[in-house]
């Protein structure tokens, strides 16, 4: 059988090869483990620390203990949500987040909400799937800590204005310390936004960032969440103190020399991979709309290389298997370990009804994506539609 | 290698575009060597597990290891799939099992009838909404691990009477039948273990799955003390007259044709009722006869008192035409899952009412109320309705 066609970047990205033998010489040659007093030990930890420095570099962060590495993004995500509410000495702390967030953030929030008092607005967004500042500014309390919105969303590509929110915050929060509030922390989820949007975190305004190496062609099993200086995160796993005693364990030396290199290709690409996805973006979207019945969710404005489309009356399933049983990857909505096929939760947040969202296929693209397979893809949907509508 | 298995599933190793058949894998035995056998024959095979509905709460939380759809299931059949270079695909359909299955099942349990539910989940979700999915998959056939047979365009009886599931699928759609296919149910069960053995199917000694699969600890009465609160109301235990006997502990806790559980004051209380003043004698034992959900009453008789020779069913399914052509004839009906058929008259089938009634030639014990009263002829299965 012919390699699949793989149109699912937004799940994950195959490796590029290059940090691969990052990687592998690595392994080889740094066997050591980076806490150990002696050479070997030493040799690792500088290797981390060089990484580090890159990932830093890369975030625009001050300083390289702003970097601590986790087992991903979705880590990330629950080191930020718990470790906040369980640095803050409120007693019913106000978090805010938006119902379109990644699983990680959403089902992590009623976690918390098991065990401690806290309070959770979510904001909805409009079909377009945009966050009103304005609205969000509104929900804003006395008790507020945290606020949480992702940069770009993984089943719509719907890119939300986290510089906006970020100045908003940053003059709202001087006003707080005079009258005695808790700052408001500004937290990003922004896995899906690293390999096309700028990431700095002075840019975006941001105090805490979450992103994963197997988006950006990096390795699985290793993220990096960015954590202001001088701000309290309580850890979630103890035992050891390393990453600044914000996440115990052995470091995952490979992992972080593999993510170092993914990003230091990417800051390098950046813009041809962007002119490259967005021209298929194009030739998709311009072939998806001219599908009867095919309503291409994703605007100009969204993410280059996310493509989310309903066909109308069509179960998204039935479309997902007739393409993958001819060769052709692609999604419902994000990933789930069981691998049900489920509706996308952010369509339906989108104020999408659900027999619409359960007709939605997301298409994704990347570096290695050819015109070719995006053709190939449209020269083969009309006829699995047609089938399915008879 | 050359093909073994000819006489269960013929070869379409010859067929240039070989037909595509969905198989319901569960990870378990059966369904796994289904999966095989076609694969092996040469079909165009595709899996599917299906994600029914479970309970969730504090209340189950020790036993959700112990249903089919947790995730090691999953990734259990997901190995076997690898393994057999098959695509297997993971279906979520606990909503429609709730809503057609699960709340019929409390429904009818609070309507004081004894229900189906793996009938109702063979008409609605197994053999039902998969064949939606099945055509939509681009197969033409939908397979499973049922004990049943494949026979004169129909269905039959399995060889294996022991395993025989013939029972559970009187009610799907007589048009979906042509496109299903049973394989096993002319083997034993020891013999499909001997053929995933032989196939290397890590899952040839998995324990068999039993009961009702989203009944927890196996616990019915637990799960309708959670699902059928109002079923749990203690209220009177009466004989066929309406005398009050004593009490019972809520209707949850009985079943038609139950002894134990009554209590000597029950059986005292009748004595006096019916054998005047009789110290001395033993009393009789009582079973349920019937319920009366409405006035929350157990009635209770005497064993002999629960033999019937008639009985109505309603919401009748044909799946043999030949079934309306034998209204005074001799048929086989089984009333309840694992039970022998006992030969019966048919005698009236109103198609109107949608309605048929049958006379046993020796009475029968117990008839239920909500369970299926099964109609076959030599084998054949005919068709079915719900007992009134």
């Amino acid at each position: 059988m012919k390699p699949p066609i793989y149109l699912d970047y937004a799940a994950t990205t195959p490796m590029d090869p290059r940090v691969i033998s990052a990687m592998t010489d690595v392994m080889e040659g740094y066997y050591g483990n980076p806490s150990s007093v002696h050479a070997v030990g030493r040799a690792a930890r500088e290797q981390i620390e060089e990484a580090r420095r890159e990932v830093a570099g890369f975030f625009g962060a001050k300083d390289s203990s702003e970097i601590v590495f986790t087992s991903g993004a979705t880590e990330s995500n629950n080191l930020v949500l718990r470790g906040v509410v369980q640095s803050s000495k409120i007693k019913k702390p106000h978090i805010i987040t938006t119902s379109i967030e990644h699983k990680a953030i959403l089902e992590t929030l009623d976690d918390i909400a098991l065990t401690r008092e806290i309070e959770v607005t979510l904001m909805q967004c409009d079909q377009s799937g945009h966050i009103d500042i304005e609205r969000l500014k509104n929900e804003i309390r006395h008790n507020t800590i945290l606020i949480s919105v992702m940069f770009v969303n993984n089943e719509t590509g719907s890119v939300q204005d986290i510089r906006g929110i970020g100045k908003m915050l940053e003059k709202l929060n001087e006003g707080r310390e005079r009258a005695g509030f808790p700052k408001v922390l500004f937290h990003t989820d922004a896995v899906q936004a690293v390999q096309y949007y700028d990431c700095r975190v002075a840019h975006l305004h941001v105090d805490l960032l979450s992103a994963s190496a197997h988006k950006v062609y990096g390795p699985k099993g290793i993220g990096v969440l960015y954590i202001k200086k001088r701000l309290a995160l309580h850890p979630m796993i103890t035992g050891g103190g390393q990453e600044f005693e914000k996440r115990a364990g052995t470091e995952n030396i490979s992992g972080i020399i593999g993510f170092a290199q993914a990003l230091q290709i990417l800051a390098k690409k950046k813009d041809t991979d962007r002119e490259h996805v967005l021209e298929l973006k194009k030739v998709l979207t311009k072939g998806l709309s001219s599908i009867k019945g095919a309503q291409v969710v994703s605007t100009d404005h969204g993410a280059p290389h996310i493509v989310s489309c309903i066909f109308k009356d069509i179960p998204g399933d039935a479309l997902l298997v007739n393409l993958d049983l001819v060769g052709i990857s692609a999604s419902t909505g994000s990933a789930c370990t069981s691998g049900s096929i489920q509706p996308s939760h952010v369509l339906l947040a989108c104020g999408f009804p659900e027999d619409e969202a359960k007709s939605a296929l997301r298409f994704s693209l990347g570096r290695w994506t050819k015109k070719s397979e995006v053709e190939k893809l449209l020269s083969v949907l009309p006829g699995i539609i047609e089938k399915l509508s008879t | 290698m050359n093909y073994q298995y000819e006489h269960i599933v013929p070869s379409v190793h010859h067929v240039k575009t070989p037909p595509r058949v969905l198989v319901a894998m569960s990870g378990g035995v059966d369904s796994s060597t289904v999966a095989y056998l076609f694969k092996s024959a040469g079909y165009d095979v595709i899996g599917v597990f299906i994600k029914m509905w479970y309970p969730e709460g504090e209340e189950w939380t020790n036993t959700r290891d112990n249903l089919c759809c947790d995730i090691s299931t999953i990734l259990g059949v997901k190995q076997v799939a690898s393994q057999l270079d098959i695509p297997l695909y993971v279906i979520d359909m606990a909503q429609e099992f709730k809503e057609r299955v699960v709340d019929n099942y409390i429904e009818e349990y609070e309507q004081g009838r004894t229900p189906n539910p793996c009938s109702k989940c063979n008409k609605f979700i197994k053999l039902g909404f998969l064949w939606e999915k099945a055509q939509q998959y681009g197969a033409q056939y939908l397979a499973t691990g049922h004990y049943v047979t494949n026979s004169n365009g129909g269905i039959a009886r399995a060889t294996d009477t022991k395993k025989d599931q013939t029972y559970f699928l009187w009610e799907i759609e007589a048009q979906v039948v042509p496109h299903l296919l049973f394989p096993l149910g002319t083997l034993t069960k020891p013999e499909v273990r001997e053929i995933a053995k032989a196939a290397n199917l890590p899952v040839f000694d998995k324990e068999e799955s039993q009961g009702t699969c989203f009944i927890v600890e196996k616990n019915n009465k637990k799960f309708l003390q959670v699902y059928a609160k109002r079923l749990t109301v203690p209220g009177e235990v009466v004989d066929e007259k309406g005398n009050v006997l004593g009490e019972h502990r809520g209707l949850v806790f009985y079943t038609i044709g139950q002894r134990e559980g009554l209590g000597d004051e029950v059986a005292g209380k009748y004595m006096k009722n019916h054998k005047g003043d009789t110290a001395g004698t033993d009393a009789p034992k009582l079973y349920v006869k019937s319920i009366n959900v409405e006035r929350n009453q157990l009635i209770v008789a005497e064993n002999n008192e629960l033999f019937e020779t008639h009985l109505t069913a309603k919401e009748i399914n044909i799946l043999d035409q030949r079934l309306t052509s034998l209204i005074g004839s001799e048929l086989d009906v089984q009333i309840r899952g694992g039970h022998k058929p006992d030969r019966a008259r048919l005698t009236k089938l109103d198609l109107n009412t949608s309605t048929f009634t049958v006379e046993f030639l020796d009475s029968v014990r117990a008839i239920t109320p909500g369970q299926s009263a099964v109609l076959f002829c030599d084998g054949q299965l005919l068709g079915g309705g719900i007992i009134v």
